[in-house]
């Protein structure tokens, strides 16, 4: 009987310092994932404030120079038929993407209750990714 | 006149350029995070299934284990890149790793103990299918890196040698990269630090829930 309370205890012991090992653990790659994190955005916002520069040197070399009416207007009249036609193409393709990805995230959304709920009769104790229905990240671990 | 026309060239391909740095890192990105999401669903789909057929059941220590782990890589794949990775391979060099929990190698040894050949085989494959989907997230997934391997000096030369192992076999180029990496025991280590954090986040979520 003493035995079987000392096991217990022992289980108990090494459960505890697995937890906080784990705890430990999961803090180490939150902190690795915030410097991956500053230096995504260092890249991404780099190369925006990087292309707003020489838009904002292109825009103070036609200032004074000339008006916004003829500059439009000087805009469309350099434009070829190919490169219309390339905008378009570049347009056009972004729009369907992100209505495809729209439809997509929207089926998801629709058939995910369902297939839970028959997971769920075979696997009471089903776990779960915890994204959202749309099968987007949750909110909650954006850092 | 000629300034003029040079400025405007520079605004218009400005404006381009943010379309296109919105698409890459922003679109691009999500939508390669999603690809990586749908394969590890697919195989947590194929665990399922198995244990649905009767193989294993469904409150078996080794089939949790490998679901809390691949759901752990589904919850954070928005987490992992080649970077991360790095980072996470010098943190086996350099820390002390006595912080660790256990490691997932062990933990899946000492959950798979009690299984039947034929199922421990089955698992394993499963997991071996996780960690080539994992590979090509992380080294093959966006248009840089697969033009970082194509450029490097190693990657014409492995690529042609692991084709032509490859010839005849039905086995995936990165399932075989994968494999091939894996004799690396720092390269294992960190894909078995990577498989123990997505084991740690996906029960974290578990036991919330």
């Amino acid at each position: 009987m003493a035995d079987s309370s000392h096991d217990d205890r022992d289980a108990l012991v090494k459960r505890i310092a697995e937890l906080e090992a784990e705890r430990t653990f999961g803090q180490h790659a939150r902190n690795i994932s915030a410097v991956v994190n500053v230096c995504k955005y260092l890249i991404r916002y780099g190369a925006i404030v990087w292309v707003v520069y020489y838009i904002y040197l292109s825009v103070v070399a036609l200032a004074g120079q000339t008006t916004l009416a003829a500059l439009g207007i000087h805009v469309l009249g350099d434009i070829s038929i190919s490169q219309a036609l390339a905008w378009l193409l570049g347009g056009a393709g972004t729009l369907y993407g992100l209505n495809e990805r729209r439809v997509r995230k929207s089926t998801v959304a629709k058939l995910q209750p369902r297939i839970i709920e028959l997971e769920r009769g075979y696997d009471p104790g089903r776990s779960t990714s915890s994204l959202t229905l749309r099968g987007d990240t949750n909110p909650d671990d954006l850092e | 006149m000629n300034s003029d026309t040079s400025a405007i060239s520079v605004l218009i391909s400005g404006v381009s350029l943010l379309g296109l740095i919105y698409l890459y890192f922003w679109r691009f990105t999500s939508l390669w995070i999603d690809e990586f999401r749908q394969s590890i669903f697919s195989v947590r789909d194929e665990l399922f299934d198995y244990a649905a057929q009767g193989n294993i059941a469904f409150d078996h220590p080794a089939y949790t284990t490998l679901r809390s782990m691949l759901n752990g890589y589904i919850r954070f794949s928005h987490r992992i890149s080649a970077l991360y990775f790095v980072l996470i391979l010098l943190s086996t060099i350099f820390r002390n790793r006595a912080f660790m929990p256990m490691l997932m190698s062990d933990k899946w040894i000492e959950v798979a103990a009690d299984l039947d050949a034929q199922t421990r085989r089955d698992l394993n494959a499963l997991r071996e299918k996780t960690g080539s989907h994992v590979f090509h997230f992380l080294f093959l997934s966006s248009f840089t890196k697969k033009a970082l391997v194509l450029l490097s000096l190693v990657g014409p030369t492995l690529f042609v040698k692991l084709y032509l192992e490859h010839k005849g076999q039905k086995e995936k180029l990165e399932v075989k990269a994968y494999r091939f990496s894996r004799h690396s025991n720092r390269f294992k280590l960190s894909i078995d630090t990577l498989e123990t954090e997505a084991y740690v986040c996906g029960k974290e979520h578990a036991l919330a829930a």
